[in-house]
């Protein structure tokens, strides 16, 4: 779907806003790929992805009216960020911690070969994301995603900075494994 | 400053995106609130609309509690002709022909049944015929009532009639009294069947003090027993000639019992097209009142209809609906019963009977109402409808809630399905 410009943005919403289902529809349209693959970065179980988008996609077309639009992106992250919101709320619904405390700082793993992602496809990256454990892609995706702090997604997943860092730090030595692991077999072909 | 790789890799997927999962749009478009500014103006009509509906069937609803049940007390009908009858062997009454109006007058709650001038006397009383609107009831008779030829069939006059005639008829009516009170001794006559032909001549137009009424009736007294010498007759009052004579009905009909399986096609966010099956079960009590005779009728009728609604939606959320609705149904009667039940003095005189009551022609309507759909899944709903509706005449015969209460306050409750667009 072709992306509208500011102006063409600034139309459907207006017109979302006064109930024009078709206005709202096309909103919709435009930003549902890229809402359902944020957030199947968040949950790995399909089933809680249309959950979440769906609660998700209510919120936004609910509160349209209290929106305010700030030019071009200012809708997609909007969007963007109730569709997060929703997620963590999900993750923060069950009952089991997917993050592990960990009491002290763990160092940058040593030899951390840094993955060259530009030769890497969107698809194969966005699945290697989708296979890390639970409690490391959290952290990743509001880290490198949302440009979040550790500060800061300490106080969103209710945990300590320090395990914040440390799943961060393990999300990338994970990562960067398969980059390379799918770089190598891709040069082995 | 390089780059994190972590950054480039937020990069790579800042608009990627993947397929959305099916049916997700129809979930959240279910889900949405009507909030639209033009549309504000008709949901508020539509609003202002169904609450005048459920007013105006609240309305009805309890003005027509007041008036149930309908009591409808009236004279049975003779169904036999006027004529001379055989010759009687043993006369078991004298019919005087004529009685005051004052008689007339003192049965406030007879209801007009048509009366030849002249004394009608049906020899001997049959068991009535309900009537052709079904109104009357079976008056039953123990007796058989015979009649002297010669007062069966004497004409009435307007004119005076001078006091040769009345001494006669006083004599007349005296000498066959003595003669009962000999034959029968104290023997009982029954109230009931004895109502059918007498009752009938009562609104026989002669004029005041040729007879005393009070005379004529007071053979049929409540307990039936049959006063022996003319003295005792004055005793009986009008209203026991009111009991014994009058034939009272009461209809009560039980407000329907509507449950739905509908169909709705979402033409637009606003409106929509319903159809389904709506199943009503119509009741209905008669019971007539005879002197100690009391008949019951209970009829029980099953209705499905079909209904075409044309469907507005005032307001939506996560899982409720209200709406507003109308259109016409069509409803087939696929069964019925009416039980009887006898008894007399309180005692059930027979075991009761069923029979079938077919309705063969179809019973349309038209109805309007407003309702609240709470969703079970993305496409079933259960849905409670309070409404109002009209009903028209099927033109049978057969009396119902729909042609007693046409125009009536009604609820339907059931699942809806839906489909969208």
């Amino acid at each position: 779907m072709v992306r509208p410009s500011a102006e063409q943005e600034l139309f459907l919403l207006e017109r979302a806003r006064e109930g024009d289902r078709k206005a709202t529809r096309q909103l919709y349209d435009c930003y549902v790929s890229l809402l359902t693959a944020t957030c199947s970065r968040y949950l790995s179980d399909v089933s809680e992805v249309r959950d979440v988008l769906q609660d998700a996609f209510i919120k936004i077309f609910s509160s349209l009216d209290r929106f305010e639009f700030r030019g071009e992106g200012s809708l997609k992250a909007w969007m963007r960020q109730i569709t997060v919101n929703e997620a963590l709320k999900r993750l923060r619904s069950r009952k089991r911690s997917p993050f592990v405390e960990m009491p002290e700082r763990i160092p940058e793993p040593a030899g951390e070969e840094e993955p060259d992602v530009a030769r890497v496809p969107a698809s194969a990256l966005q699945e290697m994301v989708r296979r890390l454990p639970e409690g490391y892609r959290t952290v990743l995706n509001l880290y490198a995603f949302e440009k979040k702090s550790h500060r800061e997604i300490a106080e969103l997943l209710g945990i300590t900075e320090n395990t914040s860092a440390s799943q961060l730090h393990r999300a990338r030595a994970f990562l960067s494994r398969e980059i390379n692991e799918y770089l190598k077999n891709r040069s082995d072909i | 400053m390089k780059k994190d790789w972590l950054d480039r890799l937020a990069e790579s997927l800042e608009n990627y995106g993947e397929p959305a999962p099916d049916g997700l749009w129809e979930s959240v478009e279910s889900s949405l609130p009507l909030r639209s500014r033009k549309f504000g103006f008709l949901a508020w009509t539509g609003v202002a609309a169904a609450a005048a509906a459920v007013l105006l069937g609240v309305f009805l609803w309890t003005r027509r509690d007041a008036a149930e049940p309908d009591t409808q007390p009236y004279v049975a009908e003779v169904a036999a002709p006027v004529s001379a009858p055989a010759p009687a062997p043993v006369p078991a009454e004298e019919v005087p022909e004529r009685v005051p109006d004052a008689v007339t007058a003192a049965i406030p709650s007879v209801r007009s049944v048509p009366a030849p001038a002249s004394v009608p006397v049906s020899l001997p009383v049959q068991e009535a015929e309900p009537s052709s609107s079904e109104e009357a009831v079976p008056v039953e008779s123990a007796v058989p009532q015979e009649v002297p030829a010669e007062a069966a069939s004497a004409q009435e006059t307007d004119a005076p009639a001078d006091e040769a005639e009345i001494a006669e008829n006083i004599r007349a009516w005296n000498d066959y009294l003595a003669a009962s009170a000999s034959e029968d001794e104290g023997g009982q006559l029954v109230p009931d069947g004895a109502g059918v032909s007498l009752a009938q001549g009562l609104n026989g137009a002669a004029s005041a003090g040729l007879f005393d009424p009070s005379e004529f009736f007071s053979g049929f007294s409540p307990e039936g027993s049959l006063a022996p010498q003319s003295g005792d007759i004055q005793s009986i009052t009008r209203s026991a000639i009111e009991q014994a004579y009058t034939v009272t009905t009461t209809e009560q009909h039980l407000r329907p019992v509507r449950v739905g399986m509908s169909v709705r096609w979402h033409l637009t966010d606003v409106f929509g097209l319903e159809t389904g099956l709506v199943y009503s079960r119509l009741q209905s009590r008669f019971r007539s009142i005879s002197g100690t005779t009391v008949t019951l009728d209970d009829q029980r009728l099953h209705y499905l209809g079909l209904p075409l609604h044309l469907t507005v939606e005032l307001a939506r959320g996560r899982r409720f609906s209200l709406y507003a609705d109308a259109g016409p149904m069509v409803e087939k009667c696929i069964a019925g019963t009416v039980k009887n039940t006898v008894s007399v003095s309180g005692i059930q005189a027979s075991a009761t009977t069923s029979r079938r009551q077919e309705i063969r022609p179809l019973q349309w309507s038209v109805g309007a109402g407003a309702g609240l759909e709470v969703a079970l899944t993305n496409r079933i709903g259960l849905y409670a409808e309070p409404g109002f509706s009209y009903h028209f005449d099927d033109g049978t015969q057969v009396r119902t809630v729909y042609k007693e209460h046409p125009a009536d306050f009604t609820f339907t409750t059931g699942l809806r399905f839906n489909f969208r667009r």
